[in-house]
């Protein structure tokens, strides 16, 4: 069942230099419990769109102009719109049905209360609850994230602890009103690469324990192959290429989901004094940008037609999004 | 290759912790613990390590921008460890480093050409009009226009900001370079511009690079061997290519962590448990063995020392020769090949 369905959603910038589209027009479904990964470098927009699906657009200088965030919110009745929600209607929704985990958990989390407190603070706001039954659940919700010792930890202050058990806490605090959706975004760029493992495989163990739906925001394609079903490519402020895990990275079809893959090194090459590949020139400016494919300039397979028209979401008939003209050629 | 460029030889700094109102030393950080390595003329040694290991304040004490607590540098055959400020500013001109963070790393207030021009301005390598000519030679060494000479650094995104800081390296054509992780702050797509450019200038001008980072897969495809280092100690030095047949257990963890590209490829993890120790109190004996899934009694205990189990690979691991080389899963991309 469609738990969430995202239609044509537009968030804009209006700054001295123009206006920057930094989402502009993205569409697409999440399945219940389905776990999505929206890959990008950095500039290309997804941290714009995870903001917006939470309604947390810095305004300004940022708007949603356009679109619809549309949410199962109960079983029976049909979606609703969250952008048409008022504020304190927003907030009955914001952490209880959809959460969302951040890169730098140190600044995430408030230096002056205990973990416990923090947590228990998110249990208290949406679920109410003798203190009694919110320290229980604090201490359960630790210990779900794999944290020694809850009931001595939930004392703690957050520079007591390393970066990844801070990432646990974040964890937490996003499951402790058990959410349908859970939107991580760069949930372990800040973190070394054994503890980096360790937190991927405890989001994955809880998605599929929990059955929530997970939205994973990263510019790292080994960590999408690894946690991802479904991956979507942004670009520029739009999806550039949607598919399956499997067809996004067996069969890319876009120049830059191509281009992308080539410049992962190997682990383990084959010669020594092997050239990396890369995508030549840089990201483009969001402000003003030209008609046409924005990826144009940085593309081996442009003709000039790509400059001129606008490019729609598959033009090859492949079956799947794949905004180009010359699509898998 | 022959002669070393660069040794050193049981390495060791600690910053001290000060506290109290007395500001008396209550702790202190051992960051390199006893670190003795050699580096051969031309090649290019890659050193990886998770944050706080020590590789930085391991790279800056070779190049003596910090000092070493104990131990010896040697560099083009000379003791520098004790050299004073007046022959370090000699020697400087033939080592120079390549910061992480193209962004803090170059003065917002100075032109390109200046920044670039500075090295040759400090060691009066050039006179006025020649530091001109000799800063757009360099521009197009590193791929940057002429016109970049009178701009400012945020004029530039940060590939082209790294090259700046390369050009800026080389300026003084220097037999050593320290990258100290020079791609990690740049996105997937403009990395190997950078990597190629740096193989580039090093099979130019037979550069001997110390190629610091923290992730794995970059280091091992530029490298010619690899050092592994954890807690102020290299854990295992082994040829890059050779990466499968590595048998420390922090090498395979490091390897088994690393995300892999292809979906297809299903592994078993050995990720170890638990977190990082702190570099205040260093565990004893093995620095890995609280976590270490092969850890036995006497691996608290003693310390192992690096030494050679197979010809051209190091560990110090006590239980090395019991330890066997798994085939690591490292298949090529899923997608490897041109649709072009």
């Amino acid at each position: 069942m469609t738990l969430l369905s995202v239609k044509d959603l537009k968030t804009h910038f209006f700054t001295d230099a123009g206006v920057v589209r930094a989402v502009d027009g993205v569409s697409f479904d999440l399945e219940r419990g389905a776990a999505l990964g929206l890959v990008g470098e950095s500039g290309c927009g997804k941290s714009m769109m995870s903001l917006s699906l939470m309604r947390l657009v810095p305004d300004p200088p940022g708007r949603i102009v356009s679109g619809g965030v549309m949410f199962q919110l109960t079983q029976s009745g049909g979606p609703i719109d969250l952008l048409k929600l008022s504020e304190k209607q927003m907030r009955t929704v914001r952490g209880k049905r959809l959460a969302m985990i951040f890169q730098e958990p140190m600044t995430s989390l408030n230096p002056v209360y205990t973990i416990g407190d923090q947590i228990a603070e998110a249990v208290s706001l949406h679920d109410g609850g003798s203190r009694v039954s919110v320290k229980s659940r604090v201490i359960e919700m630790l210990s779900l994230v794999g944290m020694p010792t809850p009931e001595r930890r939930m004392k703690d202050y957050p520079h007591q602890l390393s970066g990844g058990m801070r990432q646990r806490v974040m964890i937490a605090m996003a499951l402790s009103c058990r959410p349908d959706i859970l939107i991580a975004d760069e949930p372990t760029t800040a973190l070394d690469v054994t503890i980096q493992a360790q937190i991927l495989d405890l989001i994955k163990r809880l998605q599929s324990e929990l059955g929530m739906a997970l939205i994973l925001v990263t510019h790292d394609l080994g960590v999408v192959a690894e946690t991802a079903k479904r991956v979507i490519v942004m670009y520029a402020g739009r999806f550039v290429e949607e598919g399956t895990v499997e067809q996004i990275f067996s069969e890319p079809m876009h120049p830059y989901t191509q281009g992308l893959l080539r410049a992962i090194p190997p682990l383990a090459r084959k010669r020594l004094g092997e050239r990396f590949s890369t995508i030549p020139g840089s990201v483009p400016n969001l402000a003003g940008l030209p008609r046409g494919c924005a990826f144009a300039d940085r593309c081996p397979k442009v003709q000039e037609r790509c400059r001129r028209e606008e490019v729609p979401a598959d033009p090859c008939k492949v079956g799947r999004l794949a905004r180009c003209f010359y699509a898998g050629r | 290759m022959s002669e070393n460029l660069v040794e050193i030889k049981g390495l060791h700094k600690r910053f001290p912790i000060h506290g109290g109102i007395l500001g008396r030393e209550v702790a202190a950080v051992h960051a390199v613990r006893g670190v003795s390595l050699a580096i051969a003329k031309g090649e290019t040694l890659g050193l990886v390590g998770e944050s706080g290991c020590g590789k930085s304040t391991l790279g800056h004490l070779m190049l003596r921008l910090i000092e070493p607590d104990d131990g010896t540098i040697s560099f083009e055959g000379k003791d520098i460890t004790h050299a004073s400020q007046s022959k370090l500013r000699a020697m400087r001109r033939r080592m120079q480093i390549v910061f992480q963070d193209p962004y803090a790393s170059l003065n917002p207030r100075m032109t390109v050409g200046d920044i670039v021009g500075e090295p040759l301005l400090v060691h009066k390598a050039a006179g006025a009009a020649g530091r001109r000519d000799r800063v757009m030679e360099l521009f197009s060494l590193v791929g940057l226009g002429p016109e970049s000479y009178g701009k400012y650094p945020h004029e530039f995104s940060g590939g082209q900001r790294q090259r700046i800081g390369i050009a800026r390296a080389i300026a003084l054509t220097p037999s050593f370079i320290i990258a100290d992780e020079p791609v990690s702050a740049l996105d997937l797509s403009i990395r190997g511009e950078i990597l190629n450019l740096l193989s580039d200038l090093r099979d130019k001008f037979s550069l001997t690079y110390l190629f610091i980072a923290h992730d794995l897969k970059v280091v091992e495809n530029i490298s010619h061997r690899v050092a592994v280092m954890y807690l102020g100690r290299i854990m295992e030095i082994f040829p890059a290519d050779r990466l499968a047949e590595a048998r420390h257990p922090y090498t395979q963890a490091l390897v088994s962590a690393v995300p892999v590209p292809d979906p297809r490829v299903k592994r078993a993890r050995a990720v170890p448990k638990g977190d990082v120790p702190s570099q205040i109190a260093p565990p004893s004996g093995c620095p890995f063995h609280p976590r270490c899934p092969y850890a036995e009694a006497q691996c608290s205990r003693e310390e192992p020392a690096l030494v050679e189990y197979q010809p051209g690979f190091s560990a110090s691991c006590l239980l090395i020769d019991r330890m066997e080389s798994r085939r690591i899963g490292v298949s090529a991309p899923a997608f490897a090949g041109g649709s072009s």
